[in-house]
């Protein structure tokens, strides 16, 4: 093994993760299909908070909240560290504000756009576990070395 | 609704199919590298091994790769080789092994020869069962 290598004692429940990533999807395909621009507002909103202050996500407090508690879903618990997956929720929320803005602009193409883009990085992940912004960093670092 | 239906449809039907090329390269690469062994100078013959690609602005690579093969490493100890390898380092070795992205991990049985390509993360449980 290589030097510098860290052990993280963080504990990540990827069933809440799973469940946030569930609940994106199926607003935002909800918000597309009945032509609801304020769900795509409220997903946003969601995911921001959540990035800001981890308290504020609402969809894990439902989870963990409810659900947990009640053995609807069962924890999935792992040692790994928290980070990327607020940074991806934080990216996430990003695009989504963007994509709100757009809407209230009156240039739905491009709301929608984002929101789908959104949707897609989400069941990449959630039904594949694969990370697409790894992928495409990758990918650029390799476009410019060559 | 039909039409915003039968987008979400076709998105849906592109992100398979990419998926499905995805996992054809990966089976494609590994039968590959079975032929043409890239990795046998870099781990000791008669144990199996564990080859992992990173690079240094990979945050997944640090924060969830690098601890699972630790714990793998604690979990198997001298029984399995792992090696840490930068994926920008060694670009002729990324290209022969077909990683498309980082974390990478290419599994080798205890005669040298690939068994297992993960592109993506993957636990520290999943590797033990692929190494056997």
């Amino acid at each position: 093994m290589g030097s510098g290598e860290q052990v993280f004692g963080e504990r990540v429940d990827r069933t809440a993760l799973r469940f946030n990533q569930a609940s994106i999807i199926v607003l935002l395909v909800a918000a597309f299909l009945l032509d609801r621009a304020w769900l795509v507002g409220f997903v946003a909103a969601v995911m921001v908070l959540g990035t800001i202050n981890p308290a504020f996500a609402l969809f894990q407090r439902l989870y963990r909240d409810i659900l947990k508690p009640a053995n609807l879903l069962k924890p999935d618990v792992h040692s790994e560290a928290a980070a990327p997956h607020q940074f991806a929720q934080g990216m996430g929320g990003a695009v989504l504000v963007a994509a709100s803005l757009a809407l209230l602009a009156g240039v739905p193409a491009v709301g929608w756009a984002l929101a789908i883009v959104v949707i897609v990085l989400a069941a990449v992940n959630l039904f594949f576990g694969f990370c697409a912004g790894c992928f495409i960093f990758f990918q650029l670092q390799r476009l410019r070395r060559s | 609704m039909a039409d915003r239906i039968v987008i979400l449809g076709i998105v849906a039907l592109a992100v398979v199919a990419l998926w499905g090329l995805a996992q054809l390269w990966r089976n494609r690469a590994v039968q590959r590298m079975q032929v043409a062994s890239p990795f046998a100078a870099l781990v000791p013959a008669g144990r199996p091994a564990v080859i992992a690609f990173s690079t240094p602005t990979c945050v997944e690579c640090r924060t969830r790769q690098a601890p699972a093969l630790a714990r793998l490493s604690e979990q198997l100890g001298a029984s399995v080789t792992v090696v840490r390898l930068s994926a920008v380092d060694h670009p002729e070795l990324v290209e022969q092994a077909g990683i498309l992205t980082v974390p990478a991990t290419v599994v080798l049985d205890a005669a040298g020869i690939v068994r297992h390509l993960n592109l993506g993360f993957v636990d520290a449980n999943r590797l033990a069962e692929q190494v056997g």
